[in-house]
């Protein structure tokens, strides 16, 4: 289980810093947040690599392992949710800008091949 | 379905920041063909932050601006909107990185003109000689996630230089914005039983089309968006 874990955060991690970094360099993303992502993705995997780090962090702070399970768990589904909902809207807003932009460089083409027209003079 | 015999063959170049290269492109490309009656060079312009739709103003060729950056898929299917509107009997799509030998062309358009196919890939591993190894290898892990999800195996899905009948553009719809268009086209092809041929093309690596290709980190982006696409597809 810890094995697809490391493999799965891994994987992910590699997705998420290719497009960052394909989106910097096509000017697409600031580089603050190209920063921020491979920051926030090389934390998981090193979380993910080095589970002990998460114990670490929780004795740094006075915490204790009572309840984690639970709070992760929590965190999880709400994490899923928030995810699935921003795919559906930006799929759906991306496809709409993209129709929308389409529909503007095509009225520039029919703009070019509208026949000229003379007014008949009396 | 029958050649008109006036066949109108509309050249689509979906450019991004071409500037540089993109009128001597346009310049090599053919003036007449065997069987074609007319040639039209639909250049579209893919939110460009160069001086590309300025150099292609100076050229015969058409041009069409999109506000912004749709990427290349986006851009093509543009393309294939514009040339329906244009009355497109032939369609050819190539890279405006001057990668693709205009000659080619030729051999890309004969197999619609003979009724033989409805999309002809032109593919560059036949003769894949000068071909990056990486890139190679690259290109033959695409053939085969295409492969997965389209059960129709090709040389080299992620070919830019393709030939379409009038059927095949008004039949392929297409909603991937990135270089996952390239696969989503053998799915589509699949779909609507539409004919898929290949040809050998020669490929011109310059160090600026080397530049310009597509990097071993998009290859992992196409998976992906291909893979959600053909998850979330709801035709």
């Amino acid at each position: 289980m810890i094995i697809f874990a490391k493999i799965l955060s891994a994987v992910f991690a590699l997705i998420v810093l290719s497009r960052s970094i394909v989106d910097y360099r096509d000017k697409k993303e600031s580089l603050q947040m190209t920063i921020f992502w491979i920051v926030v993705w090389l934390a998981i995997t090193a979380i993910a690599f080095f589970p002990f780090l998460v114990s670490e962090a929780i004795n740094l702070f006075g915490g204790n392992r009572t309840g984690l399970g639970t709070v992760f768990g929590m965190g999880l589904v709400f994490v899923m949710f928030i995810a699935y909902r921003i795919y559906v809207k930006a799929n759906r807003i991306e496809k709409h800008v993209a129709k929308l932009a389409r529909e503007v460089a095509l009225g520039e083409l029919k703009a070019i091949n509208k026949p000229k027209t003379t007014k008949n003079k009396r | 379905m029958k050649m008109p015999h006036k066949t109108h063959l509309v050249i689509v170049i979906p450019v991004y920041n071409e500037g540089k290269v993109i009128r001597k492109v346009i310049d090599s490309l053919p003036k007449k063909l065997e069987g074609v009656g007319r040639i039209s060079v639909l250049v579209v312009n893919d939110g460009s932050l160069d001086n590309t739709a300025y150099e292609v103003q100076k050229t015969q060729a058409i041009l069409i601006n999109l506000p912004f950056n749709l990427g290349y898929g986006g851009a093509s299917i543009a393309g294939f909107e514009a040339s329906r509107a244009l009355g497109a009997d032939l369609v050819v799509t190539c890279d405006g990185d001057g990668q693709h030998d205009s000659k080619d062309i030729k051999k890309l358009v004969a197999p619609i003109l003979q009724n033989k196919a409805d999309i002809v890939i032109g593919t560059r591993l036949k003769k894949s000689g000068h071909m990056p190894t990486i890139k190679k290898i690259g290109n033959w892990g695409l053939n085969f996630i295409t492969f997965a999800v389209s059960r129709v195996w090709t040389t080299d899905s992620q070919s830019g230089f393709k030939a379409f009948s009038r059927e095949a553009v008004s039949k392929i719809d297409i909603e991937g914005m990135g270089y996952e268009f390239c696969s989503e086209i053998i799915v589509e092809a699949r779909r609507h039983k539409l004919k898929i041929t290949e040809v050998p093309i020669k490929t011109i690596y310059t160090k600026y089309s080397k530049k310009k290709g597509q990097s071993l980190l998009n290859g992992i982006n196409i998976v992906t968006k291909l893979l959600l696409s053909k998850l979330t597809r709801t035709k």
